[in-house]
């Protein structure tokens, strides 16, 4: 094979013979007949060119005048393509470009120019203007159709959820396959912690590029588009194109920083400290009223202060801070007669909202294009990042919801001695809740992220009509992460604990392809790619713990005076690629369209009968505005309809998730521990979950495309779903994967562009809508004891149990709990009732085993068999949205711009999680939030939502159900920016100079009672969606932003 | 041409490159074995049946503790309702999933190693068998916890290979015992060895496939909730029992360790006394969670400060034993004391709490005694101590015998003599020989000797997770009894519930709905 290789290679090295030279020159020039400088000319067909000088104009040598051509392109200019016809002197004048439709976009294995797509693709503009951000993925947010973006965690570098036109899968992956500079980046950021316990929190994989050198994003969302990405296309595209030089002999030196300050966007409303005394005294009153003892109040003016006079401190003031972040990044372009490069360096510090928790990123790019021959290019880049955050523990781990900041900050009690010099809280009463700002101060997580990103590719004109590409790239990332919990932390109290962690990536990905492109008889266009790709990606991990220290001074690099280890344990998972694919695109006079794809994908981590797949796709368009009828339409200048099919797969089970497995385990003899080899998993044969996608699309350009609409239907199937179904406990596993069932995703997506003035003064209204309807069509399971063909998601921390189920006939992860019906009020009501489930059932009306009393929480009784257990559980609600959406409003005038941009998503219910501790009125030794003791019930008709006081937290305590689910749709003014914008003429040594201020999240409009109603505990896991719990505060920002270009 | 020469070539690129793929596309392992590359020797089998033991230490690590603890009506917690103790558990309560999960686990893992290590070639008939017996009384064993807790149970008696066949439907317990538990224990004690070589000591021995045989036989002897009678063939099956109670004291070489308080010595592992044995060593993937669930909070003995108190002895079982045996050192020795005198050091404040009987106790907080056999100060984590669980020892078969015997022949000499062993340790004080508990009158009927021996089982065998099955073979009158009396003693601040249904546990929720062979009809009564 690798002489094979080496020969591909060695043909593209192959130099190119020598002609004799002509010199041309001539004046480019607008249509009022300035002169243009910096314009591009390129003999047609090759990469020989110049650009024209400040008068614009321009030399260069052909070598025949008679039959050679020039192209002319600027940008916002439409591209000119004029044959000498034996001229040496070629005046031309330029035309202002008024449509994006000419506009080459980087498409998958390629390019491809805008007007002859037939896939649906949307593209996202990285304006000078758009409001400077640390992170790729909230730049996308709101800004294309069918894309849906949601903020998981506001905490610095946290992951961010990308879905394209819905929930495809449910035990797989929903998140996009990102290709950088077209290397799928198949990497992960995160590292399997060492503390013995998973916690949920994630970084995104794109935590390690800086905004500041992307180009453009190209988001592919049709089969048409993904098909090619075959078993990794599944749920769409994301392709991102990095910053290159430019051939135009200047250099360019760009500097640009941002300053934000951040603060959180909302309080939670807990009781004060005097409101807290009271609530207090009254439980220790009710308590005692129980047990007939004569009651001790805690405050009384005797035991303690009288609640007004207590002294207190709200802890969300002490926890969370003011923000301040700073991001710079410096960028150098330049080119010499055959070469261009781009070279940037870029910090980033980014803090979060609450106290250590923070993001550091320091990064390199550099790229270098180089035209070795008029006919063989080679182009390199790397990148690299370092990455490294602190953090406390914000989401809490799946074990105990509990050792997380954010929980301790609500729930501490309010009332504290004043601050002693031990830097410690002491409170009075020594309730159970440990002190949230030891936790911040001496929770010790610091991930680190080195990240190495390398592409080179060779081109090779091998014709004028065939160019070879070779292209290898490489991902490699070495993330560590160290942990210490000290020991007045409860998780290992009195001992300490150190772990530290690490896991190190190598992907590879080979492509030789051969692009072709040319013309039979002017009317028929043939272009397109063929080619193979190899890819293969390589894990290690390791992860060491130590309990028991004598002290915490040198947390976890104390971890070898450990008392005890855990067995350390190291780990190497590796999975391979090899793929065929093919792209032929075929035009017909311009007006219609054919595109067929075809990817042959080969993966390792099937059993052999499984291993390959064949993922095909065909589109069509038809260019209605090219008909003659249509051409010289005043009104209508742009009309393509656009239909597609075509299948794409998920090939997103774990690696060796098919083989049998003995997994190496202690069993110790004698005292002495002995190694054994159990039986963790049998051989399964499942395959590829593919998904097939119908698209019937239409853009529409009116009046000379100052109103721009596109418009996508789309019916999404996918089929042999991979799903690590429940099995019989008796079979020794409790899950499996297997291919069953179906899901189907419909839906439709909208992207429109509006210029509404266009004078001195403009105004640019965009915006976007996306809209599905998810279903599950088949799951192939028997029916549940509810009689739904159904199954669960996983079980959440703090309940035990999954709240989200899976329904045939269903929309993906709807909650699943009891309902309530308000309170009793009555002894009377709950005798009614028992003597009803005396009848009924002959038993006790109990709500799930315990006897009621007036002021509890009434449960309803779904099925009606009398008392209230967990047989009586239903659908509560649906985190599925009715639709999400984004504006964008751009005004410019003059110098200035401003930039207003709103996103929104209407009709999900958000199971908030934080309810259930937050509202705990029967334990008093934590906070609760103020209407659950202000509005409590204390009598017949005083209340009838929230429950009455008393000794016994598991009374009232919330189970999953309608009292935990709150609406989730909100609308927000994500981003506002005010920029001036000059190119400072007189001033020699800079070309352009631009000063922003831009308000992040300045307001959102929500029924939503939490931080922040995207919150998503579980983050990419679909088992447990829609669930916020102990969620990062969202944060309000204003951000100073300055760019500068130096000539 | 010129196009098409380019398309072959490529074409003829391709096709040369995909034929090398299959070895590109093969799955490398590093972390773990697969079926492809194991069972190949007697070192492998020996290394699977290593393993399969680490399932046993997972079934007897939490969930079956406070399920068969606290459902007996002799143990308490100090938190207010409890499913355990109101007998309102359902059958989607974790502990009732989590046991039967892990039965199954272990289940899976033996068949896993008979089916491999009866086909295999390179190993001889002796090691074979051996580990087959292995393989087989843990099965057996597991299958036996099975139908006592769920009366009714899906037989698998091959390891799971696909989804389709793990669809299995519930099987009586008689089925149960008589194709797989009695089969299982007695090639276990036709093959085992009765004792190991040093390193290998803690793997099962031939003395306990016999202990083994004598519970299920007696147990079988008992009353059947399933049927709500007690056993028409009880006569055959004392006999039976006693028989291999008496075969493990005649030819077992076992011995009562002469201080009961050293059976409690966390280093004191696999002692003369110990019959099966389930090994934990301190550490976080192989310890033990008995004296967290055990010991007080801030009393030092658990791991992180303390224990969670969650199984404590109710007033009625502790003083039944203490009236009717007064300063017995095993007082001392079962329960939470200090100097004899029930109670801990709370570590904070540095200071003695008295808890029931002692003076001065909370009313509330502290009204009930912990159990304190089980005490790791050292233990990193919740569920990492190093004390191993004993699940048969000499004094249990002792106690065994004598029931055995006086059912078949009244309380003979033998009778009394075994248990005569037990009490005599019992007075052996650290070396200090005590009053109490002294040698019964050899006057008893054989209705009173059942009675006594009975309760002698209670004290001996505190918090040691019998109890439960004992009553349930007394029968339901005897088990409601005993809960109603406890009811009507001492504070508890939540009764106990007293349902037939508490004689059994449901089958869980997930198995039923993930099991097309289980319908909801087939769920045991009450549940």
């Amino acid at each position: 094979m690798k002489r094979i290789l080496l020969s591909i290679v060695y043909s593209l090295l192959l130099s190119t013979m020598i002609f004799a030279q002509t010199k041309v020159t001539g004046k480019v020039t607008d249509p009022q007949g300035k002169p243009l400088p910096g314009v591009n000319v390129l003999i047609s067909g090759t990469n020989k060119g110049t650009i024209t000088n400040e008068n614009g104009t321009y030399t260069l040598q052909v070598e025949d005048p008679q039959k050679t051509s020039l192209t002319f392109s600027f940008v916002g200019y439409e591209k000119q393509t004029v044959t000498l016809n034996g001229r040496t002197v070629l005046n031309i004048t330029l035309q202002e470009q008024t449509t994006g439709l000419d506009e080459v976009i980087v498409y998958s294995y390629g390019k491809i120019k805008k007007s002859d797509l037939t896939g649906s693709v949307s593209s996202v503009k990285l304006e000078t203007n758009n409001p400077p951000t640390s992170t790729l993925d909230q730049l996308l947010q709101g800004r294309a159709g069918g894309v849906t973006v949601s903020t998981a965690s506001a905490e610095p570098g946290a992951n961010i959820n990308v879905r394209i036109r819905g929930l495809n899968s449910i035990s797989v992956s929903n998140q996009p396959l990102y290709v950088i500079d077209g290397i799928p980046m198949d990497i992960n950021i995160n590292t399997p912690d060492a503390m013995g316990s998973e916690i949920n929190k994630s970084y995104s994989p794109l935590i390690g590029i800086d905004p500041n050198d992307i180009a453009s994003v190209e988001i592919l969302k049709d089969a048409s588009a993904t098909a090619i990405y075959g078993s990794r296309g599944a749920n769409g595209v994301v392709l991102i194109t990095t910053k290159g030089g430019k051939k135009n002999g200047k250099t360019e030196v760009t500097f640009s920083s941002s300053l934000t300050l951040s603060k959180t966007a909302k309080k939670i409303d807990v009781l004060t400290p005097r409101e807290f005394a009271e609530y207090r005294n009254e439980f220790e009153l009710v308590a005692a009223q129980e047990t007939g003892e004569v009651p001790r109040l805690p405050y009384d003016g005797i035991n303690g202060p009288l609640p007004q006079d207590v002294e207190g401190y709200v802890w969300q003031d002490v926890v969370l801070r003011n923000a301040f972040s700073q991001n710079y990044n410096l960028s150098m372009t330049g080119s010499t007669d055959n070469a261009h490069y781009y070279l940037s360096f870029g910090t980033a510090l980014a803090e979060g909202v609450v106290l250590n928790s923070s993001l550091d990123r320091y990064s390199f790019n550099g790229k270098y294009n180089w035209d070795v021959t008029s006919k063989l290019r080679y182009n390199l880049s790397v990148s690299f990042s370092h990455a490294a955050g602190q953090g406390t523990s914000t989401a809490g781990d799946a074990a105990n919801v509990t050792y997380s900041a954010i929980n301790w900050m609500l729930s501490k009690s309010p009332i504290v001695d004043d601050y002693t010099e031990e830097n410690d809280y002491v409170d009075p009463e020594a309730l159970e809740t440990p002190n949230p700002l030891t936790f911040v101060n001496e929770y010790v997580s610091e991930p680190v992220s080195n990240y190495f990103r390398g592409r080179m590719n060779l081109e090779y004109d091998v014709a004028q009509w065939l160019t070879m590409e070779l292209r290898y790239g490489l991902n490699f990332t070495d993330n560590k992460k160290y942990q210490y919990w000290p020991k007045d932390l409860p998780m290992v109290l009195d001992q300490g604990r150190a772990g530290y962690a690490t896991s190190d990536q190598l992907s590879w990905t080979l492509d030789a392809l051969g692009h072709f492109n040319f013309t039979i008889k002017k009317r028929h266009k043939i272009s397109g790619v063929a080619g193979i790709e190899m890819n293969k990606r390589g894990m290690n991990t390791f992860k060491v713990r130590g309990d028991g220290f004598s002290d915490d001074a040198l947390t976890y690099y104390n971890l070898e005076s450990a008392s005890i280890f855990t067995p350390a344990d190291l780990d190497r998972v590796e999975s391979q690629l090899f793929s065929a694919i093919a792209r032929v695109n075929y035009s017909y006079r311009n007006k219609y369209l054919l595109t067929v794809t075809g990817r042959y994908d080969g993966s390792s981590r099937f059993t052999a009968e499984h291993k390959y797949a064949f993922f095909p796709s065909f589109s069509a368009a038809w260019r209605v505005s090219q008909e003659e009828f249509l051409k010289n339409n005043n009104i209508l200048n742009n009309l393509k309809v656009r239909f597609s099919w075509g299948q794409a797969g998920n090939q997103g089970l774990p690696p060796y998730a098919t083989l049998s497995r003995y997994t190496s385990v202690i069993y110790p003899l004698n005292g002495v521990s002995t190694s054994g080899y159990a039986v963790s998993d049998f051989q399964k044969t499942v395959s590829w979950e593919t998904s097939e996608q119908t698209d019937l699309g239409v853009d529409v350009g009116f009046l000379n495309n100052r109103f721009t609409f596109t418009f996508d239907l789309y019916n999404k199937r996918s089929l042999n779903v991979l799903i690590q179904r429940n099995i019989p406990l008796s079979s020794g596993y409790a899950t499996a994967w297997d291919n069953m069932g179906q899901i189907n995703n419909k839906g439709l997506d909208m992207e429109g562009m509006f210029r509404v003035t266009d004078r001195k003064f403009k105004w640019d209204l965009g915006g976007n809508f996306s809209l599905y309807r998810n279903k599950i069509v088949k799951l192939g399971l028997p029916e549940s004891s509810y009689g739904y063909v159904q199954f669960w998601g996983k079980p959440i921390a703090g309940f035990n149990v999954p709240v989200n189920t899976y329904i045939q006939g269903q929309a993906i992860g709807q909650f699943w709990g009891y309902r309530t019906d308000g309170l009793f009020q009555t002894q009377e009501e709950i005798d009614a009732l028992d003597k009803h489930a005396q009848e009924v059932a002959g038993a006790n009306y109990y709500q799930f085993g315990k006897p009621m009393y007036p002021g509890d929480i009434k449960y309803v009784d779904i099925n009606g068999d009398g008392v209230v257990n967990e047989n009586d559980k239903t659908v509560v609600g649906d985190p599925n949205p009715d639709f999400t959406y984004g504006i964008t409003n751009n005004f410019i005038y003059g110098n200035f711009s401003l930039n207003l941009f709103f996103t929104g998503v209407k009709g999900n219910d958000v199971f908030n999680a934080n309810l259930q501790k937050l509202t705990k009125v029967g334990q008093a030794n934590s906070n609760v939030i103020t209407p659950a003791y202000l509005e409590a019930w204390r009598g017949e008709g005083t209340g009838n939502y929230w429950p009455r006081i008393v000794n016994n937290w598991q009374q009232n305590e919330l189970l999953p159900g309608d009292r935990l689910i709150e609406p989730g749709g909100y609308f927000r003014l994500q981003t506002a920016t005010l920029a001036y914008n000059t190119s400072l003429k007189n001033v020699r040594w800079i070309s352009n100079l631009n000063i922003s201020v831009t308000g992040v999240n300045l307001f959102t409009i929500t029924k939503y009672s939490w931080w922040n109603p995207e919150a998503n505990a579980y983050g990419n896991d679909n088992m447990a969606i829609g669930i916020d719990r102990n969620s990062y505060p969202l944060a309000r920002s204003v951000v100073f932003g300055l760019r500068v270009s130096f000539r | 041409m010129k196009k098409i020469k380019y398309i072959l070539l490529s074409i003829l690129a391709a096709t040369t490159l995909f034929s090398c793929s299959e070895g590109f596309l093969q799955e490398q392992v590093y972390d773990f074995k697969s079926s492809t590359n194991f069972f190949e020797n007697a070192d492998d089998a020996n290394q699977a049946m290593i393993g399969t033991y680490k399932f046993l230490a997972d079934l007897y690590r939490q969930s079956m503790i406070e399920m068969l603890t606290q459902n007996t009506g002799a143990f308490n917690k100090h938190k207010l309702s409890t499913v355990w103790i109101s007998g309102t558990y359902t059958s989607a309560t974790k502990e009732v999933y989590q046991t039967w999960q892990y039965a199954y686990r272990l289940i899976n893992g033996c068949n896993d190693v008979i089916v491999n290590v009866e086909k295999m070639k390179n190993i001889d008939d002796t090691t074979r068998n051996a580990i087959l017996g292995e393989a087989r009384f843990l099965r057996g064993w597991s299958y036996f916890i099975l139908v006592r807790m769920y009366l009714k149970v899906p037989i698998r008696l091959k390891p799971t290979t696909d989804i389709e066949s793990t669809m299995v439907g519930l099987s009586s317990s008689e089925e149960v015992y008589d194709q797989v538990i009695i089969p299982d224990m007695e090639f276990a004690f036709a093959h085992l060895p009765l004792r190991y070589s040093d390193a290998n000591t803690g793997r099962v021995t031939k003395g306990a496939a016999a202990a083994a045989l004598s519970k299920v036989y007696m147990t079988r002897a008992g009353y059947d909730p399933a049927t709500k009678q007690f056993s028409p063939n009880a006569a055959d099956h004392w006999v039976k029992a006693r028989d291999y109670a008496k075969w493990v004291i005649d030819n077992g070489g076992y011995s009562l360790v002469s201080d009961f308080g050293d059976l409690w010595e966390i280093d004191n592992k696999n002692t003369p006394e110990s019959i099966f044995e389930v090994q934990y060593l301190r550490g976080l993937n192989t310890g033990s969670g008995y004296p967290k669930i055990f010991t007080p909070s801030h009393s030092g003995l658990a791991a992180k400060g303390g224990g969670w108190g969650r199984s404590r002895c109710t007033q009625k079982n502790y003083d039944d034993f203490a009236h009717q045996y007064p300063g017995d050192y095993r007082l001392q020795k079962a329960f939470v004391t200090i100097d004899s005198l029930s109670g801990y050091i709370d570590i904070r404040k540095n200071k003695f709490v008295p808890v029931y009987p002692s003076p001065g106790y909370n009313k509330k907080s502290q009204s009930w005694p912990y159990v304190g056999k089980w005490k790791d100060p050292d233990a990193p984590d919740n569920f990492a101590a190093g004390n191993n669980f004993i699940v048969i020892r000499y004094a249990d078969v002792l106690l065994m015998f004598a029931e055995a015997e006086n059912e078949v022949n009244g309380p003979t000499e033998d009778a009394y003599n075994a248990v005569d062993q037990v009490l005599e340790r019992a007075r052996n004080a650290d070396g200090t020989p005590r009053e109490q508990p002294a040698n019964w009158e050899r006057n008893l009927t054989q209705e009173q000797f059942r009675e006594k021996v009975w309760n002698e089982r209670r004290f001996e065998l505190t918090g040691e997770m019998k109890l439960w099955f004992d009553l349930v073979r007394r029968g339901w009158d005897k088990f409601r009894q005993f809960k109603e009396d406890d009811n009507n003693y001492g504070y508890k601040p939540v009764k106990h519930g007293v349902y037939e249904k508490n004689m059994y546990y449901p089958i869980p929720s997930l198995e039923i709905s993930s099991n097309d062979a289980i319908t909801v009809e087939d769920q045991n009564p009450g549940y």
